[in-house]
């Protein structure tokens, strides 16, 4: 006889029910606001996390995905690479090696690892920081290199002076204060010793069969090429090579990920049931209040099913007014 | 109307047992105003509760307008209580968060009925002297006040039976006078069948009949033609 006519008339003796004392109504849509706003706060701040992390692991790669290889990219593989650059990506190269550098006679040279970036792309994220204070552009000459500080400090060596590598002379123009992909980066035995590609063909150290790695970075653009296609590209012209985005890029910062995501999630369910506490608990509290109101309501001859759809409606009423808030 | 038969009530408490109601027999015409009778702890209340469906008896049965309600359901014991039965409370029972008209049209909406309702609950209100008083909350208004709200919220929905409980005893007596002389009034407009359970000898004089309860049994039932002859 009333299913559905009741639920008009239970909307409306909710209500009035509710505008008979607004303040302690506000108190509570305010505390369901209050346990919405915790949740979802936790939520966004899991979200910003999140975004946080993984621009930092861009940073640690200094690029969005990044192939490796022991050998000097042939022509196929070269198609491949104008191809993505083609499609958008940029593309900037890395080599590395190690070798000897002396500081001059009577003093032991010392296994350094090279590394040697095209100063105008490099790097694609992060920033390369040196000391005294330069761009890289400026910096990265072909007849000059930046060090870490720890050769300077075991060959007793200063900015400006003049140290071998190969054949070659070269001045230290600077120290390397910060180096974004120093974790993602191969080969690192001895100190480091940052050059620009110019200065490496100097050297004359890369030759057929030298032991370096190639390291193409890629900067993939904002729509249109997706991570997922470079890196199948890659995989297939780069067979033997190691290929990883910033998704991955190092163990550490996955697993740091991982954890991250895992411990974000934790507390947003922690902060969903103590939120669902909280506002069970403040209608719980609102339904004890009303317990006289249901006895008059029964003896008047309310059934159960009426008491309790004025009481959802009323419930739901004020959640939702609290989840807007 | 009112049919009662066999009724036992024993309230069981752990070690202690409490016979309430012990084998009440009563059977109340259409139309008549019966008050029952009694000191406190007779069973008066425990017996108006019984009729109304509010409890359960141990034993025995009772039946409403033809209609059988020991054993029904909860839910049919709400329906069968909002068609046909209205209550007076001893402490009014006003929902507090709604207006003296709220109040009165509230039966009129839990039980479906069509209509607007509002013209009879004005009326009602008008009846009991409160026409001026529509929007007040129940704080807003005297004890006498909100009882006559009461009165005007048992007739709402026109039950054939109305079943009051000491609905003066929290009033002085002038208020108290004047409620009663509207519940009487009501109920000879409205014909209901009136219960009214009292230890008032005085009010109980207005009745019909006389029930008198102690300890759980009925130990007098007087007509009103016996109670003028004497």
């Amino acid at each position: 006889m009333q299913g559905n006519s009741f639920l008009r008339t239970a909307v409306r003796i909710a209500a009035r029910d509710l505008r008979a004392s607004p303040g302690k109504f506000i108190f509570l849509v305010l505390a369901v606001a209050v346990g919405v706003g915790a949740l979802t706060g936790v939520r966004s701040f899991g979200r910003a996390f999140r975004t946080m992390l993984l621009a930092e692991a861009r940073t640690l790669m200094a690029a969005d995905l990044m192939a490796r290889t022991f050998e000097p990219p042939g022509a196929p593989q070269l198609e491949t690479l104008k191809d993505l650059e083609r499609q958008g990506a940029r593309l900037t190269r890395v080599t590395e090696t190690v070798s000897m550098l002396s500081a001059g006679d009577g003093v032991t040279p010392v296994l350094v690892s090279l590394k040697a970036v095209d100063p105008a792309s490099y790097p694609f994220y992060g920033e390369l920081v040196l000391n005294p204070p330069q761009p890289p552009r400026k910096a990265l000459v072909p007849d000059a290199v930046a060090v870490s500080d720890d050769l300077l400090l075991r060959l007793n060596l200063k900015t400006g002076d003049a140290v071998r590598l190969g054949n070659e002379a070269y001045r230290i123009a600077a120290v390397v204060e910060k180096e974004p992909d120093r974790m993602t980066g191969s080969l690192n035995v001895g100190p480091r010793i940052l050059m620009s590609r110019e200065a490496l063909d100097r050297t004359g150290l890369i030759k057929p069969g030298s032991r370096a790695a190639q390291r193409f970075l890629f900067r993939l653009p904002e729509r249109g090429l997706t991570v997922g296609a470079a890196r199948d590209a890659l995989k297939a012209a780069f067979p033997a090579a190691l290929i990883s985005d910033f998704r991955e890029t190092h163990p550490l910062i996955t697993r740091g990920l991982t954890r991250a995501e895992r411990f974000l999630s934790l507390v947003s369910l922690i902060a969903l049931i103590v939120g669902a506490l909280g506002v069970a608990a403040t209608m719980h509290s609102h339904l004890q209040q009303r317990m006289d109101t249901i006895a008059i309501l029964k003896c008047i001859g309310a059934r159960s099913g009426q008491v309790m759809r004025i009481f959802l409606a009323q419930a739901i009423g004020l959640t939702l007014a609290g989840a807007l808030l | 109307m009112i049919e009662i038969t066999g009724l036992w009530k024993i309230a069981e408490t752990g070690t202690h047992r409490v016979e309430i109601l012990r084998g009440i027999e009563l059977s109340v015409p259409r139309g008549q105003f019966v008050a029952i009778m009694g000191p406190s702890g007779s069973g008066k209340s425990t017996l108006l509760g019984l009729m109304a469906g509010l409890d359960t008896p141990t034993s025995g049965r009772i039946s409403l307008d033809g209609t059988e309600i020991t054993g029904l359901p909860e839910d049919k014991l709400a329906l069968i209580r909002g068609q046909k039965v209205g209550f007076v409370f001893q402490s009014y029972q006003l929902i507090p968060t709604l207006t003296a008209e709220e109040n009165v049209l509230l039966p009129h909406e839990l039980a479906g009925a069509n209509g607007d309702g509002r013209a009879r609950a004005r009326e009602l209100l008008g009846l009991v002297g409160l026409a001026d008083r529509l929007d007040h909350y129940p704080v807003q208004l005297s004890g006498g006040e909100q009882q006559r709200v009461a009165l005007a919220r048992a007739f709402m929905v026109r039950p054939p039976i109305l079943m009051a409980d000491e609905p003066t005893g929290n009033l002085d007596s002038a208020n108290g006078q004047h409620v009663l002389k509207l519940l009487l009034e009501l109920n000879r407009r409205e014909q209901t069948t009136l219960v009214l359970v009292t230890h008032d000898r005085e009010l109980a004089e207005h009745a019909d009949r006389i029930v008198a309860l102690r300890d759980g049994v009925v130990v007098s039932d007087e007509q009103k033609a016996a109670l003028d002859a004497r």
